[in-house]
């Protein structure tokens, strides 16, 4: 128990889980109840805190992504100056962060990469790509990594997979797998072979 | 073929780090046939692996690098697609790039960007993120030893993964590639419901047998002494249950 932040009354947060079970479709992973997941209404780093007062450290970044911990005060107050003076200009439309970022990506990437296209999230970022390297090769295949009946293996393709997604208009979509490298399971590794073999 | 495209450390398969000539034998067969290679840095990129970028361990340049989750540090949803300046120009000269997104270069999710990108650079993040990942390594090998279920032990910098077996001698995995049994029956969940028990968060292996970390890369030592105590407390568990 944390005293970091305070606990939600026990009726109010049973409103919380109700609602959640009433109003939210979950992806992945659903469980059978009385299983709750943690609401979670605070954290500071590596730290966060459930609605029970509970604290966690977090050796995920919640989902890859948040770095920096939580509330980095650089990007907060970014955030919170931005907020104040222009929140949205259409997509077209210039804004200066969305200048600066690109202008910053540029210097910090590679020399030979120098522009960039801005979404909202990597399956959109890796759309784009596809339909980028279409239209510029006028070819349509994307080979991406595969990883046949591997027990390393999550799914049977590993991130991105090349759906049917990022094809311009009127284009058919073709994805080929290349075996992803492994290692440790590869004949040569130093660490010894692998006798077991998927049934 | 248009393009091949991967993430330079293999993380949704399984934390897969390719030998030092991989990439570079794989950009060589990208020009031999005109086909561009995009890296895919969403997870790998923004100084996970001890660099800002990734694909600098291996000496390669992508045609075209993605960008997401780590950029904007999550505050506000962005993605980001670089390319060379020469496929981008395409678009100017030959052909009309007809692919609109409401929100992008979102003016709240760039000044989020801008300020992230900057602070790993100046906080000096990648590298905290190979020292600590050096430690964090270091200590899954001593895991590893005292424990019979651990078969490999692989990272760079602070994604690692953790493969848990059978039997260390055949490589024979913990669980089947695709379980479907109850959650209580299945050794990885367990493990990462045990771990979350002691409040410790890590992706659950809904299949497989490795365990991904993926820390923030601000942690300490001694946040990763705090989290390997409960690794291995909730390991040992398993291994009395499982094997």
């Amino acid at each position: 128990m944390s005293r970091k932040v305070k606990p939600i009354p026990k009726a109010e947060l049973d409103g919380y889980y109700a609602d959640a079970e009433n109003y939210l479709l979950k992806p992945w992973l659903t469980r059978p109840l009385p299983y709750r997941e943690p609401i979670i209404v605070g954290g500071k780093g590596a730290y966060f805190y459930d609605a029970t007062g509970r604290e966690y450290l977090d050796f995920l970044s919640q989902l890859f992504n948040i770095n920096l911990g939580m509330l980095n005060p650089k990007v907060v107050e970014a955030v919170r100056e931005q907020v104040g003076k222009v929140n949205y200009t259409k997509n077209t439309m210039l804004n200066i962060p969305k200048i600066q970022l690109a202008k910053r990506l540029a210097e910090l990437t590679h020399k030979s990469l120098t522009k960039t296209f801005f979404s909202n999230s990597g399956t959109e970022a890796n759309e784009a790509a596809f339909k980028i390297a279409r239209l510029f090769t006028g070819r349509t295949r994307i080979i991406s990594l595969w990883t046949p009946s591997s027990p390393s293996s999550p799914d049977s393709t590993t991130s991105p997979p090349p759906t049917a997604t990022g094809a311009p208009s009127g284009w058919s979509t073709r994805a080929a797998g290349s075996a992803a490298p492994i290692s440790w399971r590869t004949p040569s590794s130093s660490k010894g072979p692998t006798r077991w073999r998927p049934s | 073929m248009a393009a091949f495209i991967a993430d330079p450390v293999v993380v949704a398969a399984g934390v897969l780090i390719p030998p030092k000539e991989y990439w570079p034998t794989v950009r060589e067969i990208c020009d031999r046939h005109g086909v561009l290679l995009i890296l895919d840095e969403v997870i790998a990129g923004c100084g996970r692996t001890g660099k800002l970028f990734a694909h600098e361990h291996w000496g390669v340049a992508p045609d075209m690098l993605t960008l997401a989750k780590g950029i904007s540090n999550a505050v506000v949803p962005l993605g980001a697609t670089i390319m060379r300046k020469q496929i981008a120009d395409f678009f100017y000269e030959k052909k009309e790039f007809s692919h609109g997104f409401t929100y992008s270069g979102h003016a709240l999710a760039c000044a989020a960007g801008l300020a992230a990108m900057n602070a790993y650079v100046e906080d000096k993040i990648p590298e905290n993120a190979a020292k600590v990942g050096g430690y964090l390594l270091d200590s899954f090998r001593g895991i590893q030893d005292r424990h019979k279920s651990v078969g490999d032990v692989r990272g760079l910098g602070l994604i690692e993964g953790i493969e848990f077996v059978k039997n260390k001698e055949t490589k024979e995995p913990l669980v089947a590639a695709s379980p479907d049994a109850p959650i209580e029956e299945r050794p990885m969940m367990v493990l990462s419901d045990g771990c979350m028990n002691e409040g410790l968060l890590l992706m659950p292996a809904m299949s497989g047998s490795v365990l991904r970390i993926s820390p923030p890369l601000i942690i300490t030592e001694e946040d990763v002494d705090k989290a390997l105590g409960i690794i291995e407390r909730q390991i040992t568990k398993v291994e009395k249950k499982f094997l």
